[in-house]
C-alpha cells in the first residue's frame, strides 16, 4: 500500500507528466528522486516565479512593453538548445537546459503581466492588478520595466542556478520537497489556471459589453 | 508536546489515507481530461493571436501572411521578433484646405465669403 509520501510524488509526477517528456537523462536527480519535469522546464516554471520578483522595479507611468531585445536575448537561448537538439544538430546538458530555462521564465513573466490588462476586466483582479502598466501600448517607447528589473531577474536566474545546481545530485529529501512543490504549483497556476482566468476575464467583458450595449 | 500532536496528526491522516480506497487510474483519467480544457484553451489564445498579428501587419503595410506563418512556427519568439520589426502605423495624411481662386484678381480666398477680400469683386 502506498505512503502518504508515495502518493504525493505520484501526484506530482502525474502533473509533471501532463506537460513534461519526463526524460531521466534530462531530469535533475535530487533527494534520491527525479523531480517532476525536466532541467529545462524545472528552469522555466521557477524562472517564472523569479519574474515576479523583479515587478516591484516596473515603471507605473510607462505603457510601453518590457524592453523586447531584452526580453528576446532571454527567450531565445532556450528556443534555440531545445531546437538544435531536436534537429539532431547536437545535445544539449542539463545545466544548459537549467539556465536558459531560468531566463526564459525570468523574462517570460513581465511580458504575461503587461499583456493581460488587454482584457479591460482584469483590473478588476485585487492586488494583481496593483502591477499592470497604466496602460498598454506596444509602440510605446518609454518601457514599463527598466533595465534595472532585467538586471535583478538576470542575477536571481544565475543565483537560481548555481542553488538548483548544487542540489542536483544530493540525497538530501528536503532539497526535492523544496522545489517539487514550486515546481508542481507553478504548472498549474500558469499552464492550467492562466488560460481559465483569460477565458473568465474575457467572457466577463463581452457579457458587460453586451448588457451596456443593449 | 507540539511535535507529539504533529506526529499523531500525521499518523491519523496516514491511517485515514490507507482506509480510502482510491481508484488511481480513473481519477488520473478524469484530472488528465479536466487538464485538457487550459490546453485547448491555450490553442485558442494562440490562434486568436495569430490572427491579431495577420490583421495587425497588414494595417501596417507588412506581409500578414508572412507575419502569420513566423508567429504559428516561432510561437512566442515570432510575436516578440514581430513586435520588435514591425513599422510604425500609416497616418493618414492632413485634409488638403479648401481654397477657391478670385476670377478678378487670381489670389487664393476662403470658399465660403460672398466678396473677395482682396480686390471686393462679387463673388457668384
Amino acid at each position: 500500500m502506498p505512503t502518504l509520501e508515495d502518493a504525493i510524488v505520484h501526484f506530482f509526477n502525474f502533473i509533471g507528466r501532463l506537460v513534461c517528456h519526463q526524460i531521466p537523462e534530462r531530469t535533475l536527480w535530487i533527494g534520491d528522486r527525479y523531480l517532476p519535469v525536466c532541467a529545462r522546464c524545472t528552469g522555466a516554471y521557477l524562472g517564472l516565479y523569479i519574474g515576479y520578483l523583479i515587478l516591484p522595479l516596473r515603471r507605473k507611468e510607462e505603457s510601453g512593453p518590457p524592453n523586447l531585445w531584452i526580453t528576446l536575448l532571454m527567450t531565445a537561448p532556450m528556443i534555440v538548445d531545445a531546437t538544435t537538439q531536436l534537429i539532431g544538430f547536437r545535445t544539449s546538458t542539463n545545466e544548459l537546459r537549467l539556465m536558459t530555462g531560468l531566463l526564459f521564465g525570468v523574462a517570460l513573466t513581465p511580458l504575461l503581466v503587461y499583456l493581460l490588462p488587454i482584457i479591460p476586466t482584469s483590473r478588476k483582479l485585487p492586488i494583481v492588478h496593483n502591477f499592470f502598466p497604466k496602460s498598454v501600448r506596444p509602440d510605446d517607447k518609454k518601457s514599463w520595466l527598466s533595465h534595472k528589473a532585467f538586471g535583478l531577474g538576470l542575477t536571481l536566474a544565475i543565483a537560481s542556478f548555481f542553488v538548483i545546481n548544487s542540489m542536483s545530485g544530493s540525497s538530501n529529501e528536503l532539497f526535492y520537497w523544496l522545489l517539487s512543490p514550486l515546481i508542481i504549483t507553478s504548472v498549474v497556476l500558469h499552464i492550467f489556471l492562466l488560460p481559465i482566468l483569460v477565458l473568465a476575464l474575457s467572457a466577463a467583458y463581452l457579457i458587460k459589453k453586451r448588457i451596456k450595449r443593449g | 508536546m507540539t511535535n507529539c500532536f504533529i506526529n499523531k496528526l500525521r499518523r491519523t491522516a496516514i491511517g485515514v489515507f490507507k482506509m480510502i480506497p482510491l481508484p488511481i487510474e480513473q481519477l488520473e483519467w478524469l484530472l488528465g481530461t479536466i487538464c485538457l480544457i487550459p490546453i485547448l484553451i491555450w490553442f485558442v489564445i494562440a490562434i486568436l493571436l495569430c490572427v491579431w498579428v495577420y490583421r495587425d501587419a497588414e494595417s501596417r503595410g507588412m506581409s500578414g501572411v508572412l507575419w502569420l506563418i513566423v508567429v504559428l512556427i516561432a510561437g512566442i519568439i515570432g510575436l516578440i521578433v514581430y513586435l520588435i520589426v514591425r513599422k510604425e502605423k500609416p497616418t493618414a495624411p492632413a485634409p488638403a484646405p479648401v481654397t477657391r481662386i478670385c476670377p478678378n484678381c487670381g489670389r487664393s480666398i476662403p470658399p465660403e465669403v460672398k466678396f473677395c477680400p482682396h480686390c471686393g469683386k462679387e463673388l457668384a
